[in-house]
């Protein structure tokens, strides 16, 4: 599967891409919420999107919304990763339309229970 | 509803807070667990990379974190599993702007109910053979010193 | 705002203990929120005493473990504290060869007493390892050494038992060099070879209970697990390893811990690579 990492940090989506390779898939990654629009729109095939929320333009959550009414793209699942821990953030990307929320710092082992959980599979 | 009278008052900068959650996300990030030591002014090798962030709010502050290459090196390289030898510049600094990221995303929720409620902005780092900032005389300072193995880090929270 | 109460910790604290006998102390409340901050998302609570009435109310024995397991649950490395690892190859690795080969000692017995995911008794068996083949050590081998590995999670047992590290756990703290030699590459995983891995027994085990069933020990490993525990646990912990180790046996923990209360069982040595402790003849 290609999944898609957006953040503005490089470390950050080395660790994601990371992840998901060990996991046995294939990871691009976009340094802004344009910039994966427009990979969007390109030819790839993305199944699976980490996105940051607070990032320079674009912010992940206007990202979000914008993906959600696009019927080429509505139908990806989101992971949140990002910073923001308060309930009202987690409800209000909740009701935008992300499938999961993982809050930064993460350890490995998290991160790669949250993919799991993600494609729908059993951890154990 | 949070209320006047359920606000905690912080009559200086809440500095544990920030210390715990760099404790945190240092060690859930990398393994690394950092302790706080006593600060000896004289023997601070130069800084390399300071990681910053304002924080804004009725007592707005200045988050930094300081450190050297050589300190920054492992920490990256066991957040991302990249060898240290294979780590540029821009990584370490990278990684060192996300590390304060964290800790000012996660010291926020803590310091929500109280007079240092902040928000947080667009982290950045500065770079440079022996970095430091320099304020001026009065300049209310919050400073702690961690460390683990090789790892030397200094975070300084200054009030605006 | 997601806050801790007092109230609400001390719910927590006195389930954890209650469940798996760790007495947390008063102090370690941010730990508790910072922990199980995440769970609150996972499970849709919107504060810790919902999450807590969802733990009682529960017959799902998953939000139970998972608690549990974000309690407990640390980050660890390989080879960690460097000079410890020095420690053990000067200060105690050659007396134990030599009474292995004045047959003054039938069997090195070695206990780490949080193994967590298995880096720390694994890398004590590499380093053992690696020493007896740096120094032509032909009549020693891994076969006098008994290794044992006991944590309070089952989860990180599982992991730690299997022997199998992604990409990035593996090199934190252990050499390419290292790594090439004692594991194999498995996709993307890397396993530590067969014959390494079977030589460590690893049990679940509550360090409240009693250590006697354990015998006698030459090592024991007891570190980043103590920072936890109240002061009255504590003391128990050191001492019944005071009790459980033999005579000149090590007894390590982690180069930050500084606890007054161990003088009253051990004898504390200082050098330039760091501390350790060995028990003191009165307590025998």
């Amino acid at each position: 599967m290609k999944m898609l990492t957006i953040d503005d940090s490089a470390v950050v989506r080395r660790i994601i891409s990371a992840a998901v390779v060990v996991l046995g898939h294939e990871c691009l990654e976009a340094e802004s919420a344009q910039d994966a629009l427009d990979l969007l729109q390109g030819s790839e095939k993305i199944e699976l999107i980490f996105l940051d929320w607070n990032m320079p333009g674009m912010n992940g959550l206007e990202f979000l919304k914008k993906i959600k009414q696009d019927q080429h793209f509505k139908h990806i699942p989101v992971v949140m990763v990002t910073t923001e821990n308060m309930p009202e953030s987690v409800i209000e990307a909740v009701k935008a339309g992300v499938s999961h929320y993982i809050t930064k710092p993460f350890s490995i082992e998290e991160l790669m229970k949250k993919i799991i959980e993600s494609l729908g599979g059993e951890v154990n | 509803m949070i209320t006047e009278n359920d606000m905690k008052e912080y009559q200086v900068i809440p500095g544990h807070v920030f210390v715990r959650a760099l404790l945190e996300s240092v060690e859930r990030m990398s393994g690394f667990i950092l302790t706080e030591i006593e600060n000896d002014q004289e023997a601070e090798p130069d800084n390399e990379i300071i990681g910053a962030m304002v924080l804004q709010g009725q007592n707005s502050m200045l988050l930094t974190l300081e450190t050297n290459k050589n300190s920054a090196a492992p920490l990256v390289s066991f957040m991302t599993g990249i060898a240290t030898e294979d780590l540029d510049e821009a990584l370490l600094n990278d990684g060192i702007t996300e590390l304060i990221n964290m800790v000012g995303g996660s010291a926020r929720a803590s310091l929500e109910a109280t007079n240092y409620k902040f928000f947080l902005s667009v982290p950045f780092t500065l770079v440079g053979e022996s970095v430091e900032i320099v304020t001026k005389k009065r300049t209310d300072s919050f400073i702690a010193k961690l460390v683990c193995d090789q790892i030397n880090l200094m975070l300084r929270i200054y009030k605006l | 705002m997601v806050a801790l109460s007092k109230q609400e910790y001390h719910l927590f604290q006195r389930y954890i203990a209650k469940k798996c006998g760790i007495e947390l102390d008063d102090t370690k409340a941010y730990l508790v929120e910072s922990r199980l901050a995440k769970l609150l998302i996972d499970s849709k609570c919107e504060n810790f005493s919902e999450l807590f009435s969802l733990l009682e109310k529960s017959s799902d024995a998953n939000i139970e473990t998972k608690v549990i397991d974000a309690i407990t649950t640390n980050e660890t490395y390989w080879f960690r504290d460097p000079g410890s690892w020095k420690i053990i190859a000067e200060e105690w690795l050659p007396q134990k060869i030599a009474e292995i080969q004045e047959r003054k000692n039938s069997k090195i017995r070695v206990w780490s007493a949080a193994a967590s995911t298995g880096q720390e008794i694994y890398s004590l068996v590499i380093s053992i390892s690696e020493y007896l083949k740096n120094n032509e050590i032909a009549d020693v081998s891994i076969d006098d050494f008994e290794f044992i590995a006991t944590d309070i999670s089952s989860n990180v047992l599982t992991i730690a038992r299997r022997g199998h590290y992604d990409p990035i756990t593996i090199m934190r703290g252990l050499d390419a060099d290292l790594r090439d030699a004692y594991f194999d590459r498995e996709g993307t995983a890397w396993v530590l070879k067969e014959v390494y891995r079977k030589r460590v027994r690893f049990e679940q085990f509550n360090l409240q209970n009693s250590f006697v069933f354990w015998g006698k020990f030459d090592l024991i490993f007891c570190r980043n697990v103590l920072i936890y525990f109240t002061d009255a646990l504590r003391n128990d912990v050191f001492k019944k390893a005071a009790h459980v180790l033999k005579p000149e046996g090590l007894f390590l923990i982690g180069a930050a811990e500084i606890y007054y209360s161990m003088d009253d069982y051990f004898q504390k040595y200082m050098t330039s690579y760091g501390t350790y402790f060995k028990v003191k003849e009165a307590t025998k």
